[in-house]
């Protein structure tokens, strides 16, 4: 009894700190092949690239860990960008933030509505309303890109706090903030319960509907904040923006442990994730490895990090 | 008596099997053989082995001691589909086809005919026309089996048994579902198997169904074998006997808290949820500990599941206090003072992979905020700590995972989320299933305490036993509707004579009162 007890909290430490401990060692590594990367110009640049996918994986983070999936959040960046740039044409730049940050909560909501009353599978809904809200982008831009120049706007993406990025600060901030709506609200703790047993959350009086609905809103709210970025660093959008996106955010946070069954889960751990999938882009640059393999060895981070976690639990 | 020919007839001979899980013995030594082309049946009250006998049999729980000898040679199975393979079918309670293919896909499923690699349909139609014939009844075989009733889908699962030429097909409670005539129709195929020198288990509640079909009858009691019998030689008295046990009459004299002087904390007025519930009133006050016991199956779980608002009800009016209530969902439940400690612990009541002071604080979350929304952790660690005293719940740490815990702490855990809520109502429906007889006990105080302290408690359990000991006043359900009600100190026979519908009544077998206990 006790031996099993002990071994299985080493496997549960072990299985809690892998994404720390394959982190540094994957720093190491890349650290003695090319010195570059330590440099500290590299490592704002890693932290930058990941802020826009990062931002979006605390949504993700949220609705994985309730039980649910988001792959509109791709399309919803790309909305809520042109949106963004769209709007300043008739108001301040400020208030189109606000008002595209109320667009991306809408459409969480209406993923969320869909999943939770209508009861379709979560992966679908979203498969339904990525596909419209791309078809919306199309509408919104005609299909041209749009450009914005605004000196304040474009501070977002593209300015310094003393030696640090903005993007970064705001990630950080944002990391921070998920991870303690999570551990220390009531909506984090009922997000947890749903994800990890729907039905004995509802017996102990959940309300499941309204708080899974919540965390599609997190999610798109979150899209909308990453969009908004996005816009902001390049100051122009093309329809065609966050393609992907969606995988990557996703990626990012079942490879920082987020259980893809629900139930468990780390704003934090998530954002190692994403800084890990965009360390990999970044090495493989500075060491000068075609981009193909760099897909491929992303795919087999993605299925170790969650084989680890599926195998261990099918063991148990 | 000759040893040779006494173990060429038997098909399976179990010796000294035992079997213990944290806390219980489930298993005790239990010696017992089936012969070939034997329908043997299986009795026992609920906790009695059954389940446990037949999953050591089939490989799906390993043993701990003791031998099993089938087909005159020792096996040890690793697994069901090992002992499947060997000729040992299981047909279980819950179905176990799948629905999107057909009759004869679902019979060779998994032991597909096939030539060069291939599907052979023809040599598998032969086949299957072969199996109809044998047992004397036709399937179509390219139905659905979505579109076929309960009944025809138990014939295709014992048609799969012969498929794989089975000489032994256990059956977990296979009529509990079926109407009077389905039920008929089956016991012709288990007498057509038995024709066929195929035996059969046969694992039931009800009671003349045994007398019907069976040729021998073992009974088991806490884990123990207490008797195999003919059935030609014994009744139904002797067997109802066997299986409830010595019945200790001397009941404990106890306080009783129940304020009868006062109005009932709730009243039940011709509560309707259909199927199970057919029409219940009854009121409970402060205080009283109101047992309700009855069959599986008699709508004990889904009262209790529409009283807390996890179900909604047909028709009827529920009045807690002075205020009529209909509850779209258990959290307005909640709020109004019910709480439900549910049938089905693991997938019900908690949510396993959180630390244990998480599902304590669950339903009460509200109470642990500093400011609104808002969790303070340290509070939490408090609570928790107060009831694992309080309770005896064994932990580790408050941060262990909840299904690490045995039964009993895991039933403890749940008693203290609902405590927090502070309930007039606490509903706790089978709460000593699977735990251990020293955790029962220590519920059986915790409800009493309760009690003590005013608060209305409806106890629900099959097991009649705890219930007569436990309550103050019993309701038996039959058929989701009360068949009776008794104060304490009731004889023990006397419910469990009501719960199955009496004597006469019941050897009548009218297709309604055939229901398991």
């Amino acid at each position: 009894m006790t031996v099993s007890n002990s071994k299985s909290k080493l496997i549960s430490i072990l299985g809690k700190y892998k994404i720390l401990i394959a982190f540094l060692v994957l720093i190491i590594i890349i650290s003695f092949i090319t010195p570059r990367f330590m440099s500290w110009q590299n490592i704002i640049n890693v932290f930058r690239q990941s802020s826009i996918v990062g931002i979006m994986a605390i949504g993700a983070t949220f609705v994985i860990i309730g039980g649910g999936f988001d792959i509109s959040v791709g399309s919803l960046l790309a909305l809520t960008a042109a949106m963004v740039v769209g709007f300043q044409s008739s108001m301040h730049w400020f208030f189109a933030v606000i008002l595209v940050i109320g667009v991306g909560a809408a459409f969480g909501a209406i993923n969320g509505l869909l999943s939770a009353k209508i009861h379709i599978p979560p992966i679908i809904a979203t498969l339904g309303t990525m596909t419209i809200i791309r078809g919306i982008v199309y509408m919104y831009t005609g299909g041209y890109p749009l450009y914005v120049d605004s000196k304040g706007f474009s501070f977002i993406g593209n300015g310094y706090v003393g030696p640090i990025p903005f993007p970064i600060i705001l990630l950080l901030l944002l990391v921070a903030l998920g991870q303690f709506v999570l551990v220390k609200t009531r909506f984090g703790r009922y997000t947890c319960a749903i994800g990890g047993n729907k039905e004995a959350a509802r017996l102990s009086g959940v309300k499941v509907d309204l708080y899974m609905i919540m965390t599609f809103v997190v999610g798109g709210m979150m899209a909308a904040v990453s969009g908004i970025v996005y816009a902001s660093r390049l100051l122009s959008v093309t329809p065609l923006a966050g393609q992907g996106y969606e995988l990557d955010a996703i990626a990012s946070a079942v490879i920082g442990g987020t259980s893809v069954s629900g139930g468990e889960g780390s704003v934090v751990r998530t954002l190692i994730g994403a800084l890990l999938l965009t360390m990999i882009t970044n090495a493989f640059n500075l060491m000068g490895i075609n981009l193909y393999v760099q897909y491929v060895f992303k795919g087999l981070v993605i299925l170790a990090a969650v084989g680890f976690d599926s195998f261990s639990k099918a063991q148990s | 008596m000759n040893v040779d020919t006494k173990e060429l007839e038997n098909i399976l001979e179990i010796k000294g099997l035992s079997k213990s899980f944290p806390g219980v013995k489930a298993l005790q030594e239990v010696s017992m053989n089936i012969r070939l082309g034997e329908v043997h049946a299986l009795l026992g009250e609920n906790g009695s082995g059954k389940s446990t006998l037949t999953k050591c049999i089939v490989g799906a729980y390993r043993k701990d001691a003791g031998s099993i000898i089938y087909n005159r040679g020792e096996v040890d199975f690793a697994s069901p589909s090992e002992s499947f393979k060997n000729g040992i079918s299981v047909i279980y309670q819950e179905r176990s086809l799948i629905p999107k293919l057909t009759v004869e896909q679902n019979v060779f499923l998994g032991d597909e005919l096939s030539k060069r690699g291939f599907l052979s349909q023809r040599e598998m139609r032969k086949k299957y026309n072969m199996i109809c014939e044998n047992l004397g009844f036709r399937l179509p075989p390219d139905e659905k089996i979505a579109s076929l009733g309960v009944a025809q889908q138990k014939i295709v699962e014992i048609m799969k048994a012969l498929a794989r030429e089975s000489k032994l097909v256990i059956m977990d409670e296979p009529t509990a579902s079926l109407s009077k005539q389905e039920a008929d129709h089956l016991f012709e195929i288990i007498e057509e198997l038995k024709r066929k020198g195929i035996s059969t288990l046969y694992i039931t509640h009800i009671l003349d169904e045994i007398f019907k079909i069976t040729d021998r009858i073992t009974v088991l009691r806490d884990g123990k074998k207490i008797a195999t019998l003919n059935t030609a030689d014994t009744d139904m008295e002797e067997v109802v006997n066997l299986m409830v046990g010595e019945i200790l009459h001397e009941d404990e004299e106890r306080e009783s808290f129940s304020r009868y002087d006062l109005p009932p904390v709730i009243s039940v007025r011709d509560v309707v949820r259909l199927p199970r519930v057919r029409g219940i009133s009854f009121d409970v006050y402060a205080g009283e500990i109101l047992g309700i016991t009855g069959l599986t199956g008699s709508g004990k779980t889904e009262l209790a599941r529409s009283l807390f608002g996890a179900d909604r009800l047909d028709s009827g009016k529920i009045t807690i206090g002075d205020r009529d209530v209909n509850y779209k969902s258990p959290s307005e439940a909640i709020r109004s003072g019910i709480a439900l400690v549910p049938e089905d612990r693991k997938n019900d009541g908690l949510i396993l992979l959180f630390e244990v002071f998480k599902n304590i604080t669950l339903p009460a979350i509200g109470e642990f905020s500093s400011r609104p929304g808002f969790i303070s952790k340290y509070r939490e660690l408090k609570t928790c700590n107060e009831f694992r005293k309080k309770l005896n719940i064994r932990l580790a740490s408050e941060y262990q995972q909840t299904k690490f815990l045995s039964g009993g702490n895991q039933q403890k855990v749940v008693i203290s989320k609902w405590l927090l809520t502070k309930p007039k109502v606490l509903i706790m429906d089978e709460s000593t299933q699977g735990v251990d007889v020293k955790a029962k006990g220590e519920i059986y105080s915790i409800v009493r305490q309760l009690a003590s302290t005013g608060v209305a408690i409806i106890f629900i359990s099959s097991e009649v036993q705890e219930v007569h000991r436990v309550s103050d006043r019993i309701l038996v359900f039959r058929d989701g509707k009360i068949a009776g009600e008794f104060r304490r100190g009731t004889r023990q026979e006397e419910i469990l004579k009501t719960a199955i519908g009496g004597k006469t009544k019941f050897m009548g077998g009218e297709a309604n009162d055939r229901l398991e206990l």
